[in-house]
């Protein structure tokens, strides 16, 4: 009986639980990831908090994923787009500034704009007087009606004519939503308790599309364990963070005054203001209030010593933690064997064939209609990857979708990288019974109706990135004439899970120095997802700036790998030599002498007497120097000059080299020079998608840029009209543009090296192919042993024929 | 150095081991460079390091660096040819796979030629005569045949009479007219010189059935065959009967047939002495190339021919037009031996016009095609490797008319239809095809430069080309095909005049590069894309076709051959005596069969009509002929000759043509082949050609 009472009570405490975690979070379905992806992380909303908990989200279309207007064509035409609402948070209104225009042809009565919330329709707009057609609307949404993840479609009711037919795909028939359209969302932050068992939330959410910012808090002495247990946390968050980008502001023995934080703590008591009561207990982790912030949550991470604060990070950020409540002790810590190279679980794996079912998920590897949207398999490869002739990757695609019932009117079209690769024509259904063969009639009985292809074919290594993307996109024409049925509204397509692409043959070897290689990807760094071959050098006097630029690049490296850094080792310039079988990424001033003791000698840019110096500057011809990816113009010469000149040696400077203890190995120094810091470099490279298309092997900075937040700036000024924002968003990005161009100057001052090892054979017709004097002296000699040999059995033979025999 | 390097080279002989080691890391060497891809620059570099090897090799004379020069220029074109198939070769529509696959046939079959052409000389046995055996009784009696069908008697007489002077005893030597014109003169002569006049009742086989029908007549060991027209210098049977002597396995004997008179390119292009013609490679490089691999073939005339062999192979072979060739293969199958005796010793007239000159040549082609397909020399039985190769050769060769017309109007598919036929950019063509072109004509100027002028060869081949292709077509599909045609010699071409037959597809072709380098130049101006390297790549080489095109319209514009019988220059020391009784001790500077020429000095006038006997001195024999001042000129008295009875006539055939020397120093002023000379003189040669023709057609000039 009392234990039926302790089920009961059991059962009724987590109904509770339950009733509990749904008013909390609004309502929680399964996550989906293809909803936030569509925010990208240049495009950052303007977010504004105040100190009671309400934020005002300001979102542009394009923002949301609509990198063009919203076309809608034909007589159902729908175009979606995608938004998410963070865990602790609720929405207490929103509301849609649509910019729209469609065709003057459109019927009254009967044509109509509808809007959908989530499948529900929210607006409908019948075209007619009181919806001309162009100009704005604003529309409110439900905040009840909104989920975890949302979509608002648009949807084109159309026709022309109220006769009985007509072409549903009639030109007339079209109408567009600005991308520029901006949707406002008042949300208000929920003061909830936290718990570890859902971390990384609150302090990262998956479903914000913005840049994770958190900030880190150091107590007390900052020793270069703790540095690294930082370093591995903020690679756990960047895996999360994603797309988004993260950054972790530095603090020492003092919190943010709002928001989330996390706080590294040795030993058993800290110097941090606001915390100073405390008392920790060890190797744990925790999750506070920020006693600053009503709404903000603090991630404790703690040990008895630095040795043991690692230990903690290290089980944080690998999930060897019971994680449940609000303080969860390490019990123990078993370190995984060592990464292998290219094993980090976000690569594409080299060493054998991967399936389609471990890139993507399965529900996303079908479609439904003849006018979806393409299937897409995303995946990231080794920069590495040799790309020379006709080395790449085969791909096994199998396929199975709905017959057609028009010869001809289906294709399955293939892209890779927006490159165009193939197109294929879909099966035609067997309609007419009585015309198929005796075959034909045969196989129907023990094989499904379903038409499945399947095909191989090759993708050059020259198409490869390091994000890669395939697209599958079923097509069905529709019948031409009046009175046709939509084409394929009942269509299924599906890529099988078992496809293959197969990059195992294709050799790891690489030019380098390539900063732009590891600004998209942190390579070399990342061969060994946890960084077991990398180590970080900081001066002597570890400064915040230095920090903060670590902890952001750990980030981005534990986003490129999906794996946490565990095994990367920090320490001082002085003991660099240590560290002569490792990739070394040097961070700091450049004008700091403890830190480039050692390796002045082989860097390109240095600091000399205050004065920034390249070496062996004769060496450098301008005409022949790359700027931006290309060959440099006198305009972009001149240009250079210039900024060097005007930056006053205020610059931050990205440079890579040869290690010189080990070759092969590369150094790659993330530095500043004057009043330049350190901390804008390293934004520069997460932030800046236009490092990745370099391939210099210095760059200078004169300031950091940051797209999305100038551009938020620039929509904050917006007091005006719409249309004179849409302009100045416009212009804002022109001048963005411009400014990036303006603000970076690259140079090829290196020599270069391989990094990466060729099969003998590759290697050698490799070299020979770009040593025409070598493969002279290889010709010269093959020549000169077949003229010896044939004029020696010449000679011979002339002379017995001579002697008048036949041979 | 220089001297110990050559004496190991003579003296030191690779063990067969090591000949194997070497060869197999040469061999991979050169696969390995064969097929080790560049992009532009990087090749760009390779050919010219290649290149600058190569006129380094060029000036040295021992003949290693023409194996080395081979070497290099075989790897060069097979890197070029590896590429051209692997990575310009892009299949867009059926119309551009037809024309690209056009193209690159015609490329397959150059190169093949190239590889085959180098096998063939790759050591030219220039081979001295053999020594007679004291004893004339130890020497072989000989029949002289000389076949005739329709030549008139004025040519066939000088070689009857050049026959009869061959030195050897009387009794061994009987001599053969086999007529089957049937003709009473041709009786009376014989009759009357004292040789045997041999007629058949029919005319089956030609040539070669003349000879057959003339076999069991006669009964000679050596059989000499020579054509009417080719008269033989009295020392031919001694200098070439030793081979039989030394080597009883020998059959076939086969010695150049010399040309007094210039062939109608030669004529027409006033080439004549200063550019080699094509019977000048055949005989002075090619045949001595086939003798090295015991390939040299029976070339109709100016042979001998074992008699018991000859009747084992059932006599000269029939089935084919070129029954020559065709006999020495079924020789050669048979495992018996061929000699070539490259001094020249019989003299004879070349082709008078184009046409006949074209159809000479049509007439081999035929014939070579019907021996390729009905006796293949690739699968006979019992030839040898290299006599494969060699026959090979001397048949291909014969099929480079629809190749050579591709060449010249493949660069049209880019002008006037945008096809990219080679598809790789303009400038990587260039850098892979520059090496190869460069490298394979330097190497054959070393090769061939004393008999054959680089780009010459393309001239006579472009005139040929469109009427070689049908007959050698036709004769691969049936051999049976087509009929036997005599070339027709001691013509006269009266006055000038523009062969229209033979030029029509030559104009044809000329206008279409014309306008398509017209078509060029205005996409030039237009600004075509950004093909612009494409388009010079194109204008380049229609421009070079349209050179080749005139100087080959050139050819076809007959210039007049005024004098019955060819002069021949002949510098000897002489006497003339005056009817008035003056002596003159003077030099010979030309002479023919109706007269000949002398120097003048100053202050001596004679009369033209005045008697005079000229006394010339050769081989410390003298001449002594009789005739008549017909002009006198500042410098020179042109004599003509008196009515000559047969002895006189045999004196003077023998003065005039059957010198032993009488051939040997035509060739020595004659400059060797330099390459951008002889390019210069073909554009030379073609703007002139155009302006004659435009001239001719436009104002009838």
């Amino acid at each position: 009986m009392i234990s039926m009472l302790l089920e009961l009570k059991e059962k009724y405490f987590k109904v509770c639980v339950h009733v509990a975690i749904l008013l909390l979070s609004i309502v929680v379905t399964i996550p989906q990831t293809g909803y936030a992806a569509s925010l990208k992380k240049d495009q950052i909303a303007k977010v504004s908090v105040n100190k009671a908990g309400a934020v005002k989200r300001v979102y542009t279309l394009e923002m949301l994923g609509a990198k063009e207007d919203l076309h809608l064509y034909g007589v159902d035409g729908r175009r979606k787009v995608h938004f998410g609402i963070r865990n602790d948070e609720v929405v207490t209104s929103a509301q849609l500034d649509l910019e729209y225009s469609y065709s003057p042809a459109l019927l009254n009565r009967i044509s109509q704009i509808n809007v959908l919330l989530n499948g529900y329709t929210v607006a409908s707009y019948p075209v007619g007087k009181k919806f001309p057609s162009e100009g704005s609307l604003k529309i409110s949404l439900n905040p009840y009606m909104m989920d975890e993840y949302n979509t608002i479609t648009f949807q084109l009711i159309g026709h022309y004519t109220i006769e009985e037919c007509e072409y549903p795909n009639h030109t007339s028939l079209w109408g567009v939503i600005s991308k520029r359209s901006i949707l406002t969302m008042k949300t208000q932050k929920i003061n909830f308790k936290a718990d570890l068992e859902h971390l990384p939330e609150p302090f990262f959410d998956k479903r914000d599309g913005s840049q994770l910012i958190l900030p880190v808090v150091f107590s007390g002495n900052v020793s270069l364990n703790s540095i690294k247990a930082a370093g591995i946390v903020a690679s756990w968050f960047g895996k999360y963070a994603d797309y988004r980008g993260a950054k972790f502001p530095v603090l020492f023995d003092s919190l943010p005054k709002r928001g989330n934080a996390v706080v590294l703590v040795s030993g058993k008591t800290s110097a941090i203001q606001g915390v100073e009561s405390m008392s920790f207990d060890g190797a744990t982790i925790s999750i506070r209030p920020n006693p600053n912030d009503p709404f903000g949550h603090l991630l404790f991470v703690t040990g008895q010593d630095d040795e043991d604060l690692l230990k903690t990070a290290t089980a944080l950020a690998l999930g060897q933690v019971m994680l449940s409540g609000i303080s969860s002790r390490v019990l123990s810590l078993e370190m995984p064997p060592v990464r292998r190279a290219y094993d980090a679980p976000r690569w594409l794996p080299s060493d054998r064939a991967a399936t389609f079912g471990e890139l993507t998920e399965q529900g996303l590897l079908q479609v439904e209609g003849g006018r979806a949207d393409s299937i897409r398999v995303k995946f990231r490869y080794p920069p590495d990857l040799f790309s020379w002739r006709d080395a790449g990757a085969d791909v096994y695609l199998k396929h199975r979708y709905s017959a057609t019932s028009i010869e001809g009117n289906g294709r399955l079209n293939i892209s890779f990288n927006k490159n165009f690769m193939k197109s294929q024509a879909l099966k035609v259904a067997a309609m007419d019974k009585s015309k198929a063969d005796w075959w034909e009639k045969t196989s129907e009985k023990w094989l499904d109706q379903d038409a499945f292809s399947e095909e191989n074919f090759n993708i050059p290594s020259a198409w490869f990135g390091f994000n890669n993307q395939f697209e599958f996109q079923y097509y069905l024409e529709g019948a031409v004439g009046k009175c046709q049925e939509v084409p394929g509204r009942y269509f299924r397509g599906a890529i099988s899970p078992d496809s293959t692409i197969d990059v195992s043959d294709v050799p790891h070897f690489t030019k380098m120095p390539n900063i732009g290689m590891f600004s998209k990807s942190g390579y070399p760094f990342t061969k060994q997802a946890d960084l077991s071959e990398t180590a970080v050098i900081f001066p002597d006097e570890v400064d915040a700036d230095s920090i903060y630029a670590f902890l952001e690049l750990m980030a981005m490296m534990g986003n490129s790998t999906g794996y946490p850094v565990i095994r990367v080792a920090v320490d001082h310039g002085a003991a660099i030599a240590k560290y002569d079988d490792r990739d070394l990424l040097v961070i700091g001033s450049l004008a700091s002498a403890s830190l480039f003791k050692h390796l002045s000698s082989d860097m390109p840019v240095q600091m000399n007497a205050g004065r920034l110096q390249m070496n062996d500057m004769s060496s450098v011809d301008f005409s022949e120097k790359i700027f931006f990816g290309k060959q440099a113009r006198d305009d972009e010469i001149e240009r250079g000059g210039k900024l060097l000149f005007e930056s006053g040696g205020n610059l931050g400077v990205i440079t890579s080299f040869e290690s010189p203890w080990k070759s092969g190995r590369s150094v790659v120094v993330v530095a500043a020079s004057g009043n330049k810091s350190v901390k804008s470099v390293a934004d520069s490279i997460v932030g800046n998608s236009n490092l990745d298309a370099v391939y210099g092997d210095t760059v200078f900075l004169k300031s950091a840029i940051n797209k999305g937040e100038a551009q938020a700036i620039k929509i904050n000024k917006r007091k005006t009209t719409k249309q004179q924002a849409h302009r100045q968003v416009v212009y804002s990005e022109r001048v963005l543009l411009k400014e990036q161009y303006d603000n970076i100057v690259l140079f090829n001052f290196s020599d270069e090296y391989y990094a990466g090892e060729l099969p003998f054979w590759t290697w050698l017709f490799w070299w020979f192919s770009n040593s025409p004097w070598a493969l002279f002296i290889v010709s010269l000699i093959a020549v000169t042993l077949v003229g010896l040999v044939a004029y020696t059995l010449m000679r011979s033979r002339a002379k017995r024929r001579l002697a008048g025999k036949s041979e | 150095m220089k001297a110990i390097f050559s004496t190991f080279l003579e003296a030191y002989v690779f063990p067969s081991w090591l000949k194997v080691v070497l060869s197999a890391t040469a061999f991979f060497m050169m696969v390995f460079v064969v097929t080790v891809p560049m992009d532009l620059e990087k090749q760009a570099w390779f050919g010219f390091f290649v290149y600058c090897l190569a006129l380094m090799l060029k000036g040295r004379s021992h003949r290693i660096f023409t194996f080395l020069m081979i070497a290099l220029s075989i790897l060069v074109s097979t890197r070029y040819m590896y590429w051209r198939l692997t990575e310009s070769v892009d299949f867009e529509s059926y119309f551009q796979i037809f024309m690209a696959s056009g193209l690159l046939l015609a490329e397959l079959y150059a190169f093949m030629t190239l590889l085959l052409g180098y096998f063939q000389t790759i050591w030219p046995l220039n081979r001295m005569p053999v020594k007679l055996p004291e004893n004339k009784k130890d020497w072989p009696t000989v029949d002289i045949y000389i076949p005739s069908y329709n030549e008139p008697l004025k040519v066939v007489r000088p070689t009857v009479l050049g026959a009869m002077a061959l030195d050897w005893p009387k009794e061994k030597l009987n001599i053969f007219v086999l007529d089957d014109g049937r003709r009473e003169e041709f009786a009376d002569f014989c009759a009357e010189v004292g040789i045997t006049h041999i007629t058949r009742t029919d005319n089956n086989h030609a040539k070669a059935g003349n000879i057959n029908a003339a076999l069991p007549q006669t009964n000679g060991d050596i059989i000499a065959i020579f054509d009417c027209d080719h008269i033989p210098v009295t020392t031919f049977l001694k200098l070439n009967m030793g081979f039989f002597l030394e080597d009883e396995k020998l059959a076939l004997v086969q010695t150049p047939h010399h040309f007094y008179s210039p062939d109608p390119f030669e004529r027409n292009l006033k080439t004549f002495r200063k550019v080699p013609n094509e019977g000048e490679l055949f005989y002075g490089l090619l045949q001595s190339g086939n003798d090295f691999w015991n390939a040299a073939f029976f070339c109709g005339s100016c042979a001998l021919i074992r008699r018991d062999m000859l009747l084992e192979v059932g006599g000269i072979a029939v089935e084919t037009v070129t029954e020559d060739a065709h006999t020495a293969l079924k020789l050669h199958a048979l495992g018996y031996h061929s000699v070539f005796c490259a001094i020249a010793q019989a003299g004879g007239l070349a082709t008078e016009s184009v046409s006949a000159h074209v159809g000479q040549r049509i007439r081999w082609g035929r014939g070579m095609a019907q021996i390729f397909r009905t006796d293949n020399p690739l699968f006979k039985r019992g030839l040898k490797i290299g006599q494969r190769l060699c026959y090979f050769n001397g048949m291909a060769h014969f099929f480079y008319g629809l190749p050579r017309i591709v060449f010249l109007t493949a660069p049209l598919a880019y002008l006037f239809l945008d096809l990219h036929i080679i598809t790789t950019s303009a400038l990587m063509i260039a850098a892979f095809v520059l090496p190869h072109l460069a490298l394979s004509t330097l190497t054959n100027s070393r090769l061939q430069g004393h008999v054959r002028h680089s780009f010459w060869a393309e001239v006579y081949e472009t005139v040929m080309s469109p009427f070689l292709l049908a007959p050698t077509t036709v004769a691969l599909i049936n051999p049976k095909l087509g009929k036997f045609n005599v070339t027709e010699k001691g013509g006269l071409v009266e006055k000038e005049y523009f062969d229209g037959a033979i030029a029509k597809p030559l104009l044809i072709m000329f206008i279409l590069d014309f306008v398509g380098l017209i078509v060029g130049f205005v996409r030039m101006l237009l600004g075509d894309g950004s093909n612009t390297d494409t388009l010079v790549l194109n204008i380049i080489w229609t421009v070079y076709n349209l050179i080749i095109i005139s100087a080959s319209l050139g050819v076809c514009m007959e210039t007049r051959q005024q004098r019955e019988s060819h002069r021949i220059p002949i510098a000897m020391r002489g006497m003339l005596r005056f009817d008035n009784g003056r002596t003159v001790k003077t030099r010979s500077i030309d002479m023919s069969e109706g007269g000949l020429s002398f120097e003048r000095g100053s202050g001596c006038d004679v009369a033209p009509g005045s008697g005079v006997t000229v006394v010339l001195f050769s081989n410390e024999q003298e001449y002594v002929f009789e005739g008549e001042i017909a002009n006198v000129f500042k410098d020179r008295y042109c004599i003509s000759f008196n009515d000559m009875d047969i002895e006189a006539e045999k004196e003077m055939v023998g003065f005039l043509f059957c010198r032993p020397n009488s051939w040997k120093t035509w060739a020595d002023e004659r400059e060797a082949d330099k390459p951008m000379q002889s390019l210069l003189d073909v554009i030379y040669k073609g703007v002139e050609g155009t302006k004659k023709i435009t001239m001719s057609t436009l104002f009838g000039r």
